[in-house]
């Protein structure tokens, strides 16, 4: 019975992806594809939710259909309905898409059956991660262990992804004259007014408890820097960002982005001090899971911190930037 | 502390330009991230020596990142093929860095300097992180570093179209990048594992199936795209001919070369080519390849710009080396790293004087630069040598690789594929001929505002350097053509 509402819920979750992907393709206004495209992005994290990958869905959420959609608000006008975006594929191009979807469609029939445990994903690697991490790390989110510790040298990488992403941003716009004042942000909405300034603090605290919870639960740095950017850029949009510029000058946003990756980095350089191979935990303090406790907590932290600024950077360099373009 | 170093050379072969850039950014300063960028390639480039000095009497190195031993941990995996393409890229990357501190053509705005070159820095990690790890998943990781670095740097260009030559390559490049994950995923998915020792040995114990089939294809398409493999180069021409002029020269001797560099990794390693499968992938490559040798040079025949000529010769090059994987022998790989060293080192010294007389003459219009020769004498000679070269003519690089590719391809029986080498060595001929004849003879159709500031010494230093080393090559072979064989050797002796 239980299988039967399962299924039926993934076939209604599937077909509301689908719906929203072809949507997605023939839409013609930039507002309404920023809006499908939240959609998709927040059915995809429901369907992550049914699979129990809720550290997945948790990004997703963060990522895809929250700080996305704001930074991609923050670029277009919202009036700018000038011109189709949907034009149909030639002959060529029809005949390619159709034929990898075949392909894809042809690739499905080995695939090993959704949920059996006997496959190879299964069986291989996952059960020393599973079976051992517990000793060998020595905290209960396994997703945790597996992102940070086996495989922390990827993280490294996606988090220099992100940095890459903002030094990229950085570069393209810096051409962009300073910014000129235009008026007083969102703060004249009363009810934003009123409801804004005790729900921040909120998101902000929210943000450090996903940040450190990381090993017990769904969270972790990459979570957390999104919700505290998140948090940091509503402040920014309400008061059009002079107190965010009170707080922290641009320069310093732009090296928060890179501090994160230097600790992350240089916690890497530690355990090759202490003896160890490069972001070697163990070698960090007296015992081995201790070591790997402190290791994961300042990796995580760099994480957040170059992810945090990175969005900060990205929505303050998209929002100087569209201001002169009027 | 040396002797501990030593130990690690393989991740701080990656580690060190990451964090490097990362301090150019923190510190900001123009001068400094100058100054950081030429040491860490000095830097880089002793690291793959040394490595290099370190595998040739050892054997194959590795090293298990987080110090969890593969196939659980990331692997990093230094055989005689992985030093030969280190050497080869982050030789490229010291000359071109060297070039960089010249007259750039770039467009930063001020205070985007100390983030171009961590940008340049990121770029030059993420392409290391590719050739060294054992990893399919970190392969991805840094192939995505590697790329938007490289879509930035592209998009420095002076001229405004770079901005959507570089778009054009961001929307190619992210098709690629999604088919290649895919494949990796369903290589994961048929084997449970990342590690590719492991994953060549699971996939010859579980055999294929038509997920692993599809995967194999996504690959090959992924790939193909980032290498500039001939129906999909369509990104290329562009983004070569209006990146800045240090750019070009770093990429070309670089980013295609690390792409086909994983292509020989995976397709071999994986899945061996011959036999792949019951899927004739020895085929789609040499059919590719053939289109790309005899299209291309027509192109760069007819084209009216000069750097984007040679970027069209570097689509017909690129050919060569995927016919050479696509053959699917020792000999053929060898073969393939011959001119993925050759063909590299003679662009870069190409694509540097080409930057020079841009530089110089403020125009990259063919029909502008008539008799430009009498006055611009070294770029235009060493254009003259690397066109030699790019031909194959005896003395050069160029003919070393036509050479072996030649042989390996009688070799494996398919003797009649000498016949488009030979064309499209002739259709090169043709081109080279073209602006030889327009340099030296042809007046000039307009009156060209030249310039005549005296070369910098980071603009003829570090081409000298390359052409010494396309000279020395070209008459020394048995260096490369011996390095070659023994990582090919390295390769098939190590999967299936």
């Amino acid at each position: 019975m239980i299988t039967t509402i399962n299924a039926l819920v993934d076939m209604g979750l599937l077909v509301v992806l689908s719906v929203s992907a072809l949507m997605l393709v023939r839409c013609n206004s930039p507002l309404n594809t920023i809006i499908l495209n939240a959609l998709y992005s927040f059915t995809i994290c429901s369907l992550f939710v049914i699979m129990d990958a809720v550290d997945v869905a948790f990004t997703e959420a963060a990522v895809g259909a929250g700080i996305s959609t704001v930074l991609f608000l923050c670029v277009i006008h919202p009036d700018d309905e000038s011109g189709r975006l949907f034009v149909w594929p030639g002959p060529l191009a029809t005949v390619v898409a159709l034929a990898t979807g075949l392909l894809l469609v042809f690739g499905t029939f080995d695939m090993p059956l959704y949920g059996d445990p006997q496959v190879p994903v299964h069986t291989h690697l996952v059960t020393r991660f599973l079976e051992d991490s517990g000793t060998e790390i020595g905290i209960p989110n396994v997703v945790t262990s597996v992102l940070a510790s086996y495989r922390g040298y990827d993280t490294l990488g996606e988090v220099v992804v992100v940095f890459t992403a903002g030094t990229s941003v950085l570069i393209l716009l810096a051409a962009g004259h300073a910014r000129q004042d235009s008026g007083d942000g969102l703060i004249s909405n009363s009810i934003l007014r009123v409801v804004m300034p005790r729900i921040i603090p909120l998101v902000i605290l929210f943000a450090l408890y996903v940040q450190f919870h990381g090993d017990y639960g769904p969270g972790g740095g990459f979570q957390a820097g999104v919700i505290l950017g998140a948090g940091l850029i509503t402040l920014a949009l309400l008061t059009d960002s002079r107190i965010m510029q009170g707080v922290i000058s641009e320069r310093w946003i732009i090296r928060g982005m890179a501090g994160g990756v230097l600790v992350y980095g240089l916690v890497g350089v530690a355990s090759m001090l202490g003896g160890g191979k490069y972001l070697d935990y163990s070698v960090l303090a007296q015992s081995s899971t201790d070591g790997q406790h402190l290791g994961i907590l300042l990796i995580e932290i760099g994480v957040g911190i170059t992810v945090a600024f990175t969005m900060l950077s990205l929505f303050v360099s998209f929002n100087r930037s569209g201001q002169t373009g009027d | 502390m040396i002797s501990s170093a030593l130990k690690h050379l393989p991740v701080l072969q990656v580690v060190v330009p990451l964090l490097v850039a990362a301090l150019c950014v923190l510190a900001g300063s123009r001068f400094l991230a100058r100054t950081a960028l030429i040491l860490t390639a000095l830097v880089m480039l002793s690291i793959s020596l040394m490595l290099a000095g370190q595998v040739y009497p050892d054997g194959v190195i590795s090293y298990a990142l987080g110090g969890w031993p593969p196939p659980w941990g990331i692997e990093y995996r230094i055989d005689m093929l992985t030093v030969f393409v280190l050497i080869t890229i982050n030789l490229v990357n010291l000359a071109a860095a060297v070039f960089a501190l010249g007259r750039n053509d770039d467009n930063l705005g001020r205070g985007a300097h100390a983030a171009f070159y961590a940008a340049w820095l990121l770029c030059m990690a993420g392409l290391n992180g590719m050739v060294v790890t054992n990893d399919a998943f970190n392969v991805f990781v840094f192939l995505e570093i590697s790329s938007l670095a490289t879509y930035v740097l592209i998009g420095c260009g002076r001229d405004p179209r770079a901005l959507l030559a570089s778009y054009r390559y961001l929307v190619m490049g992210a098709v690629g990048a999604t088919f290649i994950l895919l494949s990796i995923g369903l290589l994961y998915m048929h084997t449970g594992t990342l590690n590719l020792t492991d994953l060549a040995q699971r996939i010859d114990a579980r055999g294929a199936n038509r997920t692993v089939i599809m995967a194999l294809a996504f690959l090959i398409i992924g790939l193909g795209i980032k290498c500039a493999m001939m129906p999909l180069h369509d990104w290329l021409p562009n983004a070569y001919s209006f990146a800045p002029n240090s750019v070009t020269v770093l990429l070309s001797g670089t980013a295609t070369k690390v792409a086909l560099y994983v292509l020989l990794r995976f397709v071999h390693d994986l899945f061996g080519v011959d036999h792949a499968l019951s899927v004739p992938v020895d085929i789609v490559l040499v059919a590719c390849a053939i289109s790309g040798m005899l299209v291309a040079p027509l192109i760069a025949l007819r084209e009216s710009n000069l750097k984007r000529m040679f970027a069209w010769s570097s689509v017909a090059q690129i050919s060569y080396i995927i016919l050479a994987i696509g053959l699917g022998t020792g000999a053929g790989v060898a073969a393939a790293l011959v001119h993925l060293f050759n063909h590299s080192i003679i662009k870069v010294a190409v694509f540097m004087a080409v930057g020079i007389l841009i530089a110089r003459t403020g125009t990259a219009r063919i029909r502008h630069l008539g008799s430009v020769a009498h006055t611009h004498r070294f770029a235009c000679y060493t254009l003259l040598f690397g066109g030699l070269g790019l031909i194959g003519l005896p003395g050069t690089p160029g003919f070393v690789s036509k050479w072996v590719l030649v042989s390996a391809v009688v070799e494996r029986g398919w003797w009649w594929l000498a016949i488009p080498v030979l064309a499209g060595s002739l259709a090169s001929a043709a081109y080279v001929w073209r602006i030889v004849e327009i340099l030296w003879a042809k007046p000039a159709d307009i009156p060209l505002q030249q310039t005549r500031s005296p070369l910098a010494f980071v603009e003829w230093f570090p081409l000298v350097v390359v052409m010494g080393l396309v000279l020395w090559f070209g008459l020394h072979a048995s260096l490369v053509t011996g390095w070659a064989g023994l990582a090919a050797a390295a390769l098939t002796g190590n999967g299936s």
